[in-house]
């Protein structure tokens, strides 16, 4: 376990002081969550009192932001994470890697650790931005045990989608499409900025597979809301099996896309 | 025995450029290949372009699997190819050396080793990898190499593209450093073994191995 954290650190450190180098995006990336948080405020006064927010009707512009802090968190989780697969594959430094003989599950996660860190970053920046320039009201912060919880099970499953991506990216060299698609599926379907109720077709049943739409709906009641405990244990026992499926699924597939990369000779090739 | 290669082979599937076509076309790459090395070994592996080189070296690293045969790995082993990209360029060299120690499960850091000094990298460990020159970069690779603590070593043509005085340098450090003091397995692919004149104790012939290429 010791050895794991020592593995993770090092990702953390060698990522940090990439990104680092390049400070003028850093700061870009903040001042983008301002403007995104400004966009938002002048939207919810178009939706306010819309009854298809239901108990979030006064409150439409704390709708969006959580949703658009969710949704932020999942996809930089998922894309940067796989996005660093596909570097270290074009460089050569992932056959470096798999020398020193470590699991090459512990390795796949490790690529996941810079992003969650910065993706956390970019949350609390969005809540915070929000609460100290828009007004945002937070009023739930008492059930901070579950708010870790649901944190963390939110960010296990975008790093099981962000393996999915990696896998296509081992195998076939290109894995953007499954964060596109991810990202539409989770607009359309996963109660970001309406809810998926009012799709008015059967489609509107991928919203229960969609780890994002129980992680926005508990963070929405655990931050802004008030608190249904039925609600709450239904969409925590869906976030948990959906995380744990997709940390599972995107463990293997990994594992067995390293292994048909050496019989193919595919590891250097991108 | 460190490694142990009995009959292997190694087939790569062609890739299609017709649409159309349906045949499976493939190029033999390694064909019915033996070979054994010692720990006392320095062996020299000499080929063309294509005939096979890198690819073995990739088996023997577990790099790539072979289709047939077998390969009984006694030891820890290091790969030194040419890719000088498979690096942080924008991290110092200090900061991707400390980075791969992490990798390893060695009590002693590389940073501490003595032969950081002796391959003249503490002249510029705090520069970034990107500014270094082509030497220096060979250098710093030859250091990683050395991380892992192996029993072999694989060099992969990596004196191309070097002038003949760290050419000299570097084949000098492997011999006398990895191989005569710290008693190291190499294996060394080249297109010309009279770089390695009077060093190497056996010569396989991978022109000759692979017939059919």
């Amino acid at each position: 376990m010791f050895k794991s954290f020592k593995i993770f650190y090092a990702f953390l450190r060698k990522d940090f002081l990439i990104a680092y180098s390049y400070r003028t995006n850093f700061f870009i990336s903040v001042i983008t969550v301002f403007f995104l948080l400004f966009i938002l405020s002048n939207l919810s006064k178009l939706t306010l009192n819309n009854e298809i927010f239901g108990d979030f009707k006064g409150n439409s512009f704390g709708y969006f932001v959580i949703g658009l802090a969710i949704i932020d968190l999942a996809m930089t989780i998922s894309s940067r994470g796989a996005a660093q697969a596909r570097e270290l594959q074009l460089t050569g430094v992932f056959e470096e890697l798999l020398l020193f003989r470590r699991s090459n599950a512990e390795l796949m996660v490790s690529l996941f650790i810079y992003p969650t860190v910065f993706a956390l970053f970019r949350f609390f920046l969005i809540l915070i931005f929000g609460v100290i320039f828009f007004d945002l009201q937070i009023n739930n912060l008492g059930n901070f045990a579950l708010l870790m919880l649901v944190m963390s099970l939110s960010i296990i499953s975008f790093v099981g989608i962000g393996l999915i991506s990696a896998f296509f990216i081992i195998i076939l060299k290109k894995g953007d499409f499954v964060n596109s698609i991810n990202l539409i599926l989770c607009i359309g379907f996963g109660n970001i900025i309406f809810p998926s109720e009012i799709v008015d077709t059967q489609l509107s049943q991928i919203s229960y597979f969609l780890p994002i739409t129980h992680s926005v709906e508990l963070l929405r009641e655990l931050l802004i809301g008030s608190i249904s405990t039925e609600s709450i244990s239904t969409n925590l026992t869906y976030l948990i099996g959906l995380s744990f499926s997709f940390i599972g699924i995107g463990i293997i597939s990994c594992l067995y896309a390293i292994k048909f990369a050496k019989i193919k000779g595919s590891l250097g090739e991108f | 025995m460190l490694i142990e290669v009995n009959n292997i082979s190694k087939k790569f599937d062609l890739p299609k450029f017709k649409l159309s076509s349906k045949e499976n076309s493939f190029i033999s790459v390694i064909d019915n290949f033996s070979m054994d090395i010692d720990s006392k070994d320095f062996i020299c592996l000499v080929g063309n372009n294509g005939s096979g080189k890198t690819t073995l070296l990739k088996i023997l690293a577990d790099l790539i699997t072979q289709d047939e045969g077998s390969i009984g790995r006694n030891g820890k082993i290091s790969f030194v190819s040419t890719n000088e990209r498979s690096f942080f360029w924008r991290l110092s060299v200090k900061e991707n050396l400390r980075f791969f120690s992490s990798l390893a499960n060695n009590k002693v850091s590389i940073l501490d080793d003595d032969l950081i000094n002796i391959l003249g990298i503490d002249k510029f460990l705090e520069k970034r990898f990107m500014n270094l020159s082509s030497g220096q970069k060979k250098r710093v690779m030859i250091a990683r190499s050395l991380i892992s603590e192996a029993d072999i070593f694989l060099f992969d043509e990596i004196t191309n593209s070097l002038d003949e005085s760290s050419r000299k340098q570097i084949i000098d450090f492997i011999y006398e450093d990895i191989f005569l003091k710290k008693n190291k397995a190499i294996v060394w692919a080249t297109h010309s073994p009279h770089e390695i004149n009077n060093k190497y104790n056996k010569l396989i012939d991978l022109n000759k191995e692979n017939r059919n290429v």
